[in-house]
């Protein structure tokens, strides 16, 4: 085995000095640029005005839990990126949940939903939190006679799906219709691509360097979204139990073992505090996190190992991560009355 | 009784010891299975963590060359299409194309387009590329080194759009290996058609900034972008290599005489591994033989590959069939960025030879360990075994012999006690002077006397043998006065002489003649013995003869012989066993025959030795060695 180590010992010095060549060589943006498409809408849950206006009064209403005191715009409020700005959400009679809120934004393009990927989609996923005991405890049939009771539902459940039609499969779909319209408008950053060269400042030109350079970060964040959909351990320190297992709780694989979806950071400087357990307060953290490899982890993916970004380079990709906030997110969304 | 208590308490102590050995080697065994495994769990853990980290070092190494060499090849690429000449013709051509929009000859004769070739021709060879070909924003090829490329969108077709959307957005994007849509010249020089190429194309931008046309360049796979996997290879079957969204090598591999031989790949030197493995699990080691029945599109594919195709990035120790069907252990990951997906794999015997070897050891050794033991306790036990039923035969002869001998000496006194009023009562009869017997009735008398005299001896005879076999018989060893002895003997035996017509000769003198060590009465009594036989086994007018002489040894040796009939050499040996009377069916003499084993007995219990010398027809010899008495003093 010495051999070998020697044998790549070799190729790697020859690998490491290609390398250096390379990189001076290297002048342009290594930058792979896609807009982020229009939503699309799956056929079983075609996008109409009442269903959103249905699922947005759903996602607003405090009638979705036992008690009647939280609804999902709880751990979901706009003015926190659609999170709730917490490590840890807040759950049944105020318990702290095990993961930290993911946000509604641009929810709609994942192609699963949870921290797990547990849920295939958005319709599958709305249902689960109004029934978990921890999350809001409401039984889906009481949720029904309540919701019935009400004429201003049957209204809006007649318009978006006929008559008789207040049903939990319905609730979901207007959920879901309602979420698939939280999406991110465009960036400084996309305006740069569609010509304006003057849209990110200079320290945000060499962020992005850094974020599909150096700072590998686009091996995992990459595409219109910043995501591969996919689920990695990123070498963070977890509480031991059944929610650190992450994915292989879904799929049993050994290496999905901590291994977490990768969120998308279209305005993610709107969603902190960061990752599934919100153990890291803001980006800088993230950033600092990142660069020295995470922490020790027997299941950390290998592309996470020590970076070597100093303090300007670390501001730098700060100012890159900030440039991909929405123009208008905050703005162009009105809260339901009542609200 | 104390020798069979002795016995079974050392028969219990081993019981206990060999009880103890099954314990011992039992605990111990147990301890070996139980240290060995743990260390296995180990040695196991330590080795699967760092082949991992191992094999994973392979993945972000390779991907971290890949991307310099991308950004390397992309940042040319964005050189050539920024250089003012190049666009000057590129522009050129792209309105003589669209004017001309079913007449591509008019471009291909135009001179902007040979101009164009001219200058990108130095520039090409020298970045390493192989010809170009520039789109319109349609995808149309309205210009390129090879006129075989121009005026169809084929190359969409073949290389893919991502490049081209990309391209159009203002990046300087990558087309993965795929098989040239013209014929194309190969790394033997050959022009052919499918031979594999990828790409690296850049926008072409007008004087606004906005993109007219993109500019793509060929690249060969097989040149620097195959060689950045074979880097990260290790060991006799490290294997990196990438692979597309089809599940197809993309890159090369480092078996490919292997793959030559069991037939995935064409026996021809221009075939390589590129575009023409799939990475589908054959079903079986295609090494060793196997042959799949399915054709390679129904085959699945392998554990790695679906993993990856589905976008995951996993690892698998357990072991799982490579394309070959040999059971390898990987890592890999797909590489959403680039779109193309990256194992790092190595064979499960290689990975693993080590512990392999070291578990082979241990069980040979843990093996011989378990059989010694086995060995050692049926040994222990059999031989437990054979020494408590040796105990307890012994035991059981011994309880035998004795109950014979407590018999034997107590009927002799039984049989004594009768026997005393048989032969008291018959003298009191031949002795009574008031009422005499008559003369038939006196011949009786005596006859009874002398019957019961000689039974009384027979019963002391017995009585000794079975004291002597009980254990029961003391020699007292004392000073003894020989001469003193024989004369007491003679004045005994005198009477039986005469009897029986036989002469008694005492040779020996009352002087000079040195005390023995012996049992004085025991010794009158093998005197008594020998004499009377020679008496008894004598002929009329014979004679016994006592004499001694000085032996070596410090001892006496008193020699009785008599003038009888001799005992031949066969009977000899006979002659001291009890029960056998030499020579008694020829001669009528009484006795059970006891009278020399008891002799021989007691001379030997007196640490003497009795034998004898014979001629047949002179007569016999007996002589009996007695050790002469030591003076401590002296």
């Amino acid at each position: 085995m010495n051999v070998y180590l020697l044998c790549k010992f070799d190729k790697k010095t020859l690998a490491i000095l290609f390398g250096c060549l390379f990189s001076f060589v290297a002048f342009t943006e290594a930058s792979v640029y896609e807009p982020l498409k229009p939503m699309s809408f799956p056929d079983n849950n075609p996008w109409s005005e009442a269903k959103a206006k249905l699922g947005k009064k759903l996602f607003f209403d405090k009638k979705l839990s036992g008690d009647n005191s939280k609804s999902c715009s709880s751990c979901h409020q706009p003015k926190f990126g659609w999170t709730d700005g917490k490590r840890k959400s807040i759950g049944h009679q105020n318990k702290e949940l095990d993961r930290n809120s993911p946000s509604i934004i641009n929810s709609g393009y994942m192609k699963s939903q949870f921290w797990d990927g547990l849920a295939k989609s958005l319709e599958e996923q709305a249902l689960a939190p109004i029934q978990s005991p921890v999350e809001l405890n409401q039984d889906l049939d009481s949720l029904m006679e309540e919701i019935k009771k009400d004429s201003e539902y049957i209204d809006l459940f007649g318009k978006a799906f006929g008559p008789s039609s207040v049903n939990p499969e319905n609730l979901a779909k207007a959920i879901a219709t309602f979420e698939r319209t939280i999406v991110s408008s465009k960036s400084s950053y996309d305006r740069y691509w569609q010509g304006d060269k003057d849209a990110l400042r200079p320290e945000a030109k060499r962020g992005m360097k850094l974020f599909f350079g150096k700072a590998k970060c686009s091996i995992c964040h990459n595409g219109p979204l910043f995501t591969d959909h996919q689920y990695h351990n990123i070498g963070l320190i977890d509480e031991s139990g059944d929610s650190a297992k992450g994915r292989n709780k879904v799929t049993n694989e050994k290496f999905h073992l901590g291994a977490f979806k990768t969120p998308g950071l279209r305005d993610v400087g709107l969603t902190g505090p960061y990752m599934h357990n919100g153990s890291l307060k803001s980006l800088l953290d993230v950033i600092e996190f990142y660069n020295q490899g995470g922490a020790s982890n027997e299941n950390k993916s290998p592309f996470i190992s020590p970076i070597g970004l100093n303090g300007k380079e670390k501001n730098d990709l700060l100012e890159f991560l900030i440039s991909l906030e929405s123009d208008n997110l905050s703005n162009e969304f009105s809260y339901p009355s009542g609200y | 009784m104390s020798l069979t208590t002795a016995n079974r308490e050392s028969g219990k102590k081993f019981w206990e010891s060999s009880y103890l050995l099954v314990l011992v080697s039992i605990l111990l065994l147990s301890t070996l299975i139980i240290v060995g495994k743990a260390s296995f769990e180990l040695i196991d853990k330590e080795i699967k963590s760092s082949l991992l980290s191992q094999l994973q070092q392979a993945l972000p190494g390779t991907v971290k060359m890949f991307k310099i060499w991308e950004r390397d090849a992309a940042s040319k690429s964005q050189a050539i299409a920024l250089d003012k000449e190049v666009k000057k013709d590129i522009f050129a051509l792209l309105r003589i194309a669209q004017t001309n929009p079913k007449n591509f000859e008019k471009v291909l004769s135009s001179e902007s387009l040979i101009n164009l070739r001219n200058h990108l021709e130095v520039i090409i060879r020298q970045y390493d590329f192989h010809g170009f070909i520039a789109l319109d924003l349609n995808g149309f090829a309205f210009a390129a080194s090879e006129d075989e490329a121009v005026g169809h969108k084929k190359l969409l077709e073949r290389a893919g759009e991502r490049f081209f959307k990309l391209s159009r957005l203002g990046n300087s994007a990558f087309a993965l290996p795929f098989k040239s849509e013209i014929p194309f010249m190969d790394e033997t020089g050959k022009i052919h058609r499918e031979i594999p190429t990828m790409l690296i194309a850049s926008p072409v931008s007008d004087a606004k900034g906005e993109v007219k046309a993109v500019l793509a360049f060929r690249l060969k796979p097989e040149a620097v972008f195959a060689d950045i996997f074979e880097i990260g290879r290790t060991g006799q079957s490290g294997e990196v290599y990438a692979f597309n969204s089809n599940g197809v090598f993309i890159s090369k591999s480092r078996f490919r005489e292997q793959l030559r031989e069991v037939g995935l790949l064409e026996n021809r030197p221009e075939v390589l591994s590129i575009f023409n493995v799939s990475i589908k699990d054959p079903g079986g080691n295609l090494l060793e033989g196997f042959r799949p029945k399915e054709t390679s599109e129904n085959l699945l594919f392998t554990r790695m590959a679906a993993s990856a195709l589905r976008g995951e990035s996993g690892f698998d120790f357990d072991g799982y069939r490579d394309f070959r069907g040999v059971k390898v252990i990987g890592v890999w990951s797909w590489l959403s960025e680039f779109g193309f997906g990256v194992a790092s794999e190595m064979n499960y015997d290689e990975a693993f030879s080590l512990f392999n070897k070291l578990e082979k050891w241990y069980w040979i050794l843990f093996g011989s360990l378990i059989i010694a033991s086995i060995f050692s306790i049926i040994l222990a036990v059999k031989r437990r075994r054979y020494r408590l039923q040796l105990i307890r035969s012994k035991d059981e002869a011994e309880r035998a012999n004795k109950a014979k001998s407590e018999f034997l000496a107590k009927m002799s006194h039984e049989l004594r006690t009768p026997m005393n009023a048989i032969l008291g009562f018959t003298q009191f009869m031949i002795k009574d002077k008031k009422e005499p017997l008559t003369e038939f009735q006196a011949s009786s008398a005596e006859h009874i006397l002398k019957a019961g005299n000689h039974l009384l001896e027979l019963i002391d005879e017995v009585l000794d043998l079975s004291q002597i076999e009980a254990g029961k018989l003391k020699i007292k060893l004392e000073r003894v006065n020989l001469p003193a002895l024989t004369n007491e003997i003679f004045d005994l035996m005198k009477p039986v002489g005469e009897n029986y017509e036989v002469a008694l000769m005492n040779m020996i003198s009352e002087n000079g003649i040195p005390y023995l060590m012996a049992d004085r009465m025991r010794l009158k009594q093998v005197l008594v013995n020998l004499i009377s036989n020679g008496i008894k086994y004598n002929r009329k007018g014979g004679k016994v003869e006592l004499s001694i002489e000085e032996i070596e040894n410090k001892r006496m040796r008193i020699k009785l012989s008599d003038t009888g009939h001799g005992i031949p050499e066969e009977n000899r040996k006979l002659l001291f066993q009890p029960f056998e009377r030499a020579g008694a069916e020829s001669q009528k003499v009484d006795g059970v025959g006891i009278g020399l084993t008891i002799t021989k007995y007691l001379v030997e219990m007196m640490d003497g030795q009795i034998g004898l010398d014979s001629v047949v027809g002179k007569g016999s010899c007996f002589y009996v060695d007695i050790p002469i008495y030591q003076d401590v003093a002296t």
